[in-house]
């Protein structure tokens, strides 16, 4: 014991040694019960199970659809334009992508209104004028097996180019 | 005469002296005991300088948002005891509210009117603090403490109005938590969230929703911030608030008088000398006073005089306050009796009404997303405007003018703040009163049922020219004023004189971009693939 004490440095005793361990294992300690505390008040605010309406849903065949409209059918349901031109198919998700509202369509202009923030799109989905940053969402389709459209509202697509390929178009 | 004798037997009985340990406050001493030894008085020092107690410098507005609190706390409580945090029923509590309960449209009244005017109030006392250059040392921390108030009063509306489950509610509150989605990094549809792997199902709007949709998870979420949470913050902070006045010395006055009060201290003994009271003070009691606090201004008890320019709070403040109390109490309850609170249509997330205005402490922030992409209007503005408040106690290196609305000595600050006021409050009536279906612009004259047909697409400057334009436009905004007023630069300091020519520049800045927007149509300054601006 002695020999110990004479080997540390001037003002190193075994009782400081002793003293400063713990002094660290406290802090330690405490640091890390501060933080899984901090961390499990934070996760307990992110739901593991949610009771949510499921994002996939079907919506009829696609004769139902005529050549150049756009059908409000699901509108009501799940915020969802169905858009035929001539031989395609898509679905819009009519949320605007600037704050969440619902776009309304303005059929002798051929445009989705916002009636938040003003913003404008094409039937396309491009945003021509107000404050929405990125083209509308278009949803995953895709036939199922009873000849009915599924629309897939947690597969969207807005970039040119993705978008106008499957599963984001439907050639009809 | 009898009564006066039953009055004494009374007031010197052993029950009432045990209640009220003072007598009539007819003198002085009696006066100042009843202040300090009651509890909902005590907040108030036993007197105060004469110029404390005009109207026309305090408005009594700090009083009255305080008084508002209170009865939208105990309207509040009230409103608990029918009101079910449920989607199903939340909205036909509101009905039956308003239909079924006796008073219950009374009080739902009081409740709504009460939280507009404190939302205005809260930001024309903030104002009345600012022309009276009242955050000046040692109270800026203090005006910190009150913008971190009007932050938790416009949380506390925001929270409150998603309560009654109708279409404001709905998509108010859609669009708010959207706004928190557009945060860089945090939310899912901001600037760089690939980096942080931020999707839908685990960012900051996900925190706020417990959800994915605006649905029950959110109701419950919002209901217990807005009925426990933000008013227990509220109320701990406030009470610092109040504290801190006392502790600054009062409210503040003009230089000269407020130099005349020294700061004084209450007698102490220091803990070395209290180790030997006896050594100390042999023969007396031991010593019975510890420093507490250094006060400015004279010492809380024991006055018998008062200064010249001094009055005493009992009677003089505390009838003052009973005064403006009544009148607020009364205005409020006559506008719950004429005026319903609005109650739309129930929530469907299958319509958005249109136009959706917000209310309208709310409505310049609507009108200001017009403009701006979602996470500079929606975050970054709203987060810079706080700061820059927050920092304006330690911004201002002026030394006049303080302690009263001496604009003359204070022309930079007084006509920054102004035009900041003006600013947002324009952007308020153009949202309230020029804005219709589909957030196009309406003269008052024109008919909203006649939809705009023309549609003016929007542009982008190419992305050198928009950089350049940036850079210039900061570069010079900080370089030219250095320059050309060299006495502001040296009297502000270099890191003063940075923060303040950024705060002024953004605030100049955001009309700038939206004339850009009115005039030309143009969309973004800079455009890139990560964030535009």
């Amino acid at each position: 014991m002695n020999d110990i004490n004479r080997n540390s440095s001037a003002g190193d005793s075994r009782r400081g040694f002793v003293a400063r361990i713990f002094t660290w294992l406290g802090i330690s300690s405490l640091a890390t019960s501060l933080v899984s505390s901090v961390y499990a008040n934070f996760r307990f605010f992110f739901p593991k199970v949610l009771y949510e309406p499921p994002a996939q849903f079907k919506a009829g065949v696609p004769d139902e659809y005529q050549p150049g409209t756009v059908s409000d059918r699901w509108l009501n349901d799940h915020q969802v334009w169905i858009v035929r031109d001539d031989n395609k198919l898509y679905a819009l998700l009519a949320t605007c992508t600037h704050l969440g509202c619902l776009t309304g369509y303005f059929p002798s202009e051929r445009l989705f209104k916002c009636p938040c923030h003003g913003s404008i799109f094409t039937v396309k989905g491009d945003p021509v004028a107000g404050p929405a940053p990125v083209p509308l969402y278009r949803l995953a389709l895709s036939i199922g097996d009873d000849g009915q459209l599924v629309v897939d509202k947690a597969s969207r697509e807005n970039q040119p180019g993705n978008r106008d390929a499957r599963p984001y178009v439907l050639e009809v | 005469m009898a009564s006066k004798h039953l009055t004494d037997r009374i007031t010197q009985s052993q029950v009432w002296r045990s209640i009220f340990r003072h007598g009539a406050p007819t003198t002085p001493r009696e006066r100042s005991l009843t202040v300090v030894s009651n509890f909902f008085l005590h907040i108030h020092p036993v007197s105060i300088p004469r110029h404390a107690l005009r109207y026309r410098f305090t408005w009594g507005l700090g009083g009255i948002a305080f008084l508002l609190f209170f009865i939208l706390v105990l309207t509040g409580i009230l409103l608990t005891f029918y009101y079910v945090p449920d989607v199903h029923r939340a909205y036909s509590d509101m009905k039956d509210l308003r239909f079924a309960v006796p008073f219950g449209v009374f009080l739902r009244n009081v409740h709504r009117w009460s939280a507009h005017a404190m939302v205005l109030v809260v930001i024309l006392h903030m104002a009345r603090v600012f022309y009276t250059a009242s955050y000046r040392k040692p109270r800026e921390f203090n005006w910190v403490l009150g913008v971190g108030l009007a932050v938790i009063t416009l949380l506390l509306s925001f929270t409150g109005y998603l309560l009654p489950w109708d279409q404001l509610a709905y998509w108010a509150v859609t669009v708010g938590t959207n706004m928190a989605s557009s945060t860089p990094l945090i939310g899912h549809a901001g600037p760089f969230h690939h980096l942080l792997g931020v999707r839908i199902d685990n960012d900051v709007r996900f925190m706020m929703l417990g959800g994915t949709i605006v649905g029950q998870n959110a109701l419950i979420r919002f209901y217990v911030l807005h009925c426990m949470a933000l008013p227990a913050i509220f109320a701990i902070a406030v009470a610092v608030h109040f504290w801190r006045i006392r502790k600054d010395g009062g409210i503040s006055r003009p230089a000269r008088s407020e130099s005349a009060s020294a700061p004084t201290t209450v007698q102490f003994e220091s803990p070395r000398e209290e180790a030997e009271p006896e050594e100390k003070t042999p023969a007396g009691p031991p010593a019975r006073y510890r420093l507490l606090a250094y006060v400015r201004g004279p010492t809380l008890s024991g006055k018998q005089d008062l200064a010249e320019d001094e009055v005493s709070v009992w009677p003089n403040l505390v009838f003052r306050e009973f005064l403006a109390g009544l009148t607020v109490i009364a205005v409020i309850w006559i506008l719950a009796i004429q005026f319903n609170a609005p109650l739309e249509e129930h929530a469907n997330p299958a319509v958005t009404p249109n136009p959706a205005k917000a209310p309208w402490y709310f409505v310049g922030l609507q009108e200001l997303l017009a403009y701006f992409d979602p996470w500079i209007a929606g975050v970054m503005i709203p987060s810079i405007v706080v700061f820059g408040l927050a920092a304006i106690p330690y911004l201002d290196g002026n030394d006049r003018g303080g302690g009263e609305y001496a604009f003359g000595q204070r022309k930079f600050a007084v006509t920054v703040f102004t035009l900041g006021i003006m600013l947002w409050f324009s952007l308020i009536l153009v949202g309230l009163f020029l804005r219709g279906p589909s957030w196009a612009w309406y003269w008052p004259w024109e008919d909203w049922t006649i939809p705009k047909q023309t549609v003016s697409v929007t542009w982008n400057l190419p992305t050198l020219w928009g950089s350049l334009g940036l850079v210039v436009y900061f570069g010079l905004g900080l370089w030219l004023p250095a320059i050309l007023l060299p006495e502001f630069r040296k009297k502000l300091g270099w890191p003063r004189y940075v923060i303040t020519m950024v705060l002024l520049l953004l605030m100049i800045a955001v009309p700038g971009k939206i004339l850009l927007r009115l005039t030309l149509n143009l969309k973004y300054i800079l455009h890139t693939p990560w964030f535009n601006i």
